[in-house]
């Protein structure tokens, strides 16, 4: 039986069937899109959602961070699912979010 | 005794621009005790007195979940500072009057630092700073804006004001019902324990007992306070059996609650219920069954756009280059004495056709960079992806992973890297599989130029077809490998950041298409001017000595021509067997834009001079100028006519198109190597309709074939050289398949 909004906006990502965006789940739950990411902050922080970042370097290319074909992708939250198959690989090494 | 006073805040909040201002030289840096951690302290001085300013490092909370966390709070607690600063985004007070909250729990006198005031105000956010003081239990609250070192003076008035008249706030209002009431049982405990009250603020201590911080359990474990942490261990419990939720989670959650009613009656903005103006206009583009149609017919738009109002542009810059630079050069070079040597076949067949067969496609790809860049620029690119959920989903496939795939219709090779913002690894090595199926900027030319000789007017709906076809395999492919080799659990739903929608502003639009298309230059100069040479060797080098001497060998006998007939028969089913089209291919795996030029080189040196053009180069300048401002009256009658043509996809609906300079039954205009390859497409398909379906062949396997070495560079970089030769081998297989099936079928029925 959870009551709480940040419970509530958890229970909204796991059942889902799609993405959802930041707009639709502040609807949901009738608070602003400041205020869901501000929460997803916390669950990031409990280790039960991630972020995604955007890319700024590309391995050994010569672009290195000025390649003009890296669009600014929008920032993702995705529900972690099981640790087993997890990238080794740190986005942060190489990635900075903008 | 020094004052200490402590600034704290969310990264990238301008805390340390107003530690400097605030300090200004007198600056200490160092690391924080056995931590690698940078610490950076400094003196404030206000008339005799001095204070001490501690820079602690930037954090969203005071939990224990990162080494920063754990810095701030230990030093609050244990250091005691006489107060904190703390540094807020004015423009993001929900994520940052979170820590606020939580400095103010642990009963010290707090500050709020509001700054970036002015980008909250640009964003329409009207604070009261009096409401907000208020609210927070009447702690004081101050407008900064740091890079302006606004608002300094009124800081250090409160700093010197808390320093002598200490006042703390109170936010335990914000706690209701059985977290109150337990947080002040077990305060009530924790002051009647004096080597604790002492150590330790019982309210802040008594909410990370609830909390279940195992940081301060294991402290006090260490203090021996056993019979707390029974106490702390029961509230828990019956917090959440009247509940039904974890303490730690219901803890937080009154404090997002009470950070929602602060900003409710200290800031004015818009109201939660109202519908945007980006809401109302995605309830439609992203709509469940619109959303993909629109993103459809908006892809159709960009390449009808990007083919159809560049024709004349493409055009002028061919025959500018084509006639105008090739006749004055060989014209030039005729005066310097070297006509018809090594040298001018060098500068001639090699390098103006071969990079300036690719440099004619400029008008191109501005064109299609213009497309890309308003939609980036609006706010419908980050839609795509949102809308393409669905459809990957139902393939089994992430909807992030249509992301990497997106960035890949521009390069393949940040398509792949960017694979890294999927967290599994097995949706990484898929997604940067799929990203070599997305039709990336090099191949552009070559679609554009079947499509003119073959497709004329229709030629955007040929390029449409060819990004379409690239999205449909990668889908096909993904769906396949997700359910044999790369099984695995259904995709993790996720949360997106969609962006207001806003008018696309010039300056940026311009940037974007600029920067892309220097990118392609750049290309043009290097890496294609550089194969351009190699190639002239390559077919100035006879195969044998019977053939020719060295540059006056036919194409056809040199060494490249008869290496790429040798590969030739393979594509024969696919109805492009000859070793013109062959060893287009071979060269395009260095750079697919190098296909266009080794066939324009290939044709050039087939091809017989053009004669009778005897104008001055005053007459020629003239013509060139006039054939420019031509190119701008049919850009704007093809820029006109994508509306007719696009209602004309209507069923039954047919309307007339603008046809401002009318051809006067002339021939239809091509290119050199559009009317080049229109012939020898004919010659091998032996027909000129099987000329145009092995076209559409042709097209179809540059689409799909391996990609370019840097792409593939980067594919063995990230996941390894047997995941690389999985690739070049699927994608070769992938791509003759299809052109095959393209061709034969096509003959079944168009012929």
């Amino acid at each position: 039986m959870a009551t709480s909004i940040l419970s509530k906006l958890l229970t909204l990502i796991e059942e889902s069937s799609g993405a959802y965006s930041i707009q639709a789940l502040a609807r949901e739950l009738d608070v602003t899109p400041a205020h869901v990411e501000s929460m997803l902050e916390y669950w990031i922080r409990k280790g039960k959602i991630n972020t995604s970042t955007n890319l700024t370097e590309c391995g050994s290319c010569s672009a290195q961070g000025d390649c003009p074909f890296v669009l600014e992708m929008p920032r993702t939250y995705e529900l972690v699912m099981g640790q087993d198959q997890q990238s080794d690989l740190d986005p942060h090494v190489m990635c900075t979010h903008k | 005794m020094t004052k200490t006073i402590a600034l704290a805040g969310n990264p990238n909040v301008g805390k340390s621009t107003l530690f400097n201002a605030l300090t200004g030289s007198h600056q200490h840096v160092g690391n924080w005790p056995g931590k690698t951690v940078e610490k950076k302290d400094g003196l404030l001085q206000f008339g005799e007195q001095e204070i001490k300013i501690v820079d602690l490092p930037g954090t969203y909370s005071l939990t224990a979940y990162s080494i920063e966390e754990i810095i701030t709070r230990d030093y609050i607690v244990n250091e005691k500072p006489t107060a904190v600063v703390a540094v807020v985004n004015a423009a993001n007070l929900d994520r940052n009057l979170y820590l606020v909250t939580q400095l103010i729990e642990l009963d010290i006198p707090v500050i709020v630092a509001l700054n970036m005031t002015d980008v909250a105000r640009r964003r329409g956010l009207a604070i009261s700073l009096n409401g907000l003081s208020e609210r927070l239990g009447g702690i004081p609250v101050v407008e900064t804006v740091g890079n302006r070192s606004e608002g300094l003076e009124a800081l250090v008035d409160a700093i010197e004001l808390v320093t002598k008249h200490p006042h703390i706030g109170n936010v335990q209002t914000g706690f209701s019902g059985i977290v109150k009431e337990e947080i002040g049982n077990l305060r009530e405990e924790i002051e009647d324990q004096e080597n604790l009250k002492d150590t330790y603020r019982p309210g802040w201590l008594a909410t990370k007992l609830l909390e279940n911080d195992q940081e301060v359990i294991n402290k006090l474990d260490s203090l021996g306070a056993g019979e707390l942490l029974t106490s702390a261990q029961a509230a828990r419990k019956r917090i959440e059996n009247q509940t039904g939720e974890d303490p730690e989670i219901l803890i937080a959650d009154q404090r997002y609650q009470f950070i929602d009613k602060v900003i409710d009656s200290a800031v004015e903005r818009p109201r939660k219920t109202a519908i945007t103006r980006s809401e109302k206009i995605d309830n439609f583009v992203t709509h469940k069954i619109w959303g993909l149609p629109i993103f459809m017919l908006l892809m159709w738009l960009v390449f009808q756009f990007t083919s159809n109002v560049s024709g004349p542009f493409l055009d002028w810059v061919d025959v500018f280059i084509n006639e105008f630079i090739l006749k004055w050069t060989v014209w030039m070079l005729d005066l310097l004495g070297m006509g018809n040597t090594w040298v001018s076949s060098l500068i001639t067949d090699g390098i103006i056709a071969g990079v300036g067969g690719v440099l004619v496609f400029v008008p191109v790809l501005l064109f299609l960079y213009l497309a890309l860049g308003i939609m980036e620029d609006s706010g419908y690119m980050a839609r795509a992806a949102f809308v393409m959920d669905r459809v990957m989903r139902w393939m089994g496939l992430h909807g992030k992973s249509f992301l990497p795939m997106i960035i890949g219709f521009g390069c393949t090779v940040p398509a792949v890297y960017a694979t890294r913002t999927l967290e599994n690894e097995k949706d990484r090595k898929l997604t940067a599989f799929l990203a070599t199926f997305m039709s990336c900027g090099a191949r552009l030319p070559v679609y554009v130029v079947f499509g003119a000789a073959f497709f004329g007017a229709s030629s955007g709906t040929l390029v449409f077809a060819m990004y379409l076809l690239g999205i449909i395999v990668a889908l096909i492919t993904g769906f396949v490998m997700k359910n044999t080799v790369y099984k695995s659990q259904p995709p993790a739903p996720f949360v997106m950041e969609l962006p207001p929608y806003r008018i696309p502003r010039p300056r940026d639009v311009w940037h974007q298409m600029w920067e892309r298309t220097h990118g392609f230059l750049v290309k043009s100069g290097t890496v294609i001017l550089g194969v351009s040479v190699a190639l002239w060797l390559l077919m100035a080098i006879p195969a044998h000595q019977e053939t020719g001497p060295f540059n006056q060998v036919n194409p056809g006998d040199s060494l490249f021509g008869r290496i790429s007939g040798l590969l030739a028969p393979v594509f024969k089913p696919a109805g492009f067997g000859s070793w013109q089209t062959t060893g287009s291919l071979m060269t395009g795996i260095l750079a697919k834009e190098v296909i266009v030029s080794t066939m324009s080189q290939i044709y050039a040196g087939e091809s017989q001079p053009v004669e009778g053009n005897t104008a001055t180069f005053q007459e020629d300048l003239v013509s060139v100028g006039i054939g420019f401002g031509r190119a701008v009256y049919l850009t704007i009658q093809e820029t006109i006519n994508i509306i007719p043509r696009t209602i004309n996809l209507i069923p039954f609906v047919d309307l007339g198109e603008l046809d401002l300079l009318p051809s006067d039954g002339e021939e239809l205009d091509f290119t050199r190597l559009e009317g080049s390859l229109i012939k020898a497409f004919e010659k091998t398909a032996g027909s000129p309709r099987a000329g145009a379906i092995a076209a559409v062949s042709f097209n179809v396997f540059v689409l799909l074939y391996i990609p370019c070495v840097s792409a593939v560079s980067a594919m063995r970089q990230e996941f390894g050289r047997r995941w690389m030769w999985a690739q070049i081998t699927y994608t070769f297989v992938i791509a003759w398949v299809a052109s095959v099936v393209v061709f034969q079928v096509g003959k079944l029925f168009f012929i």
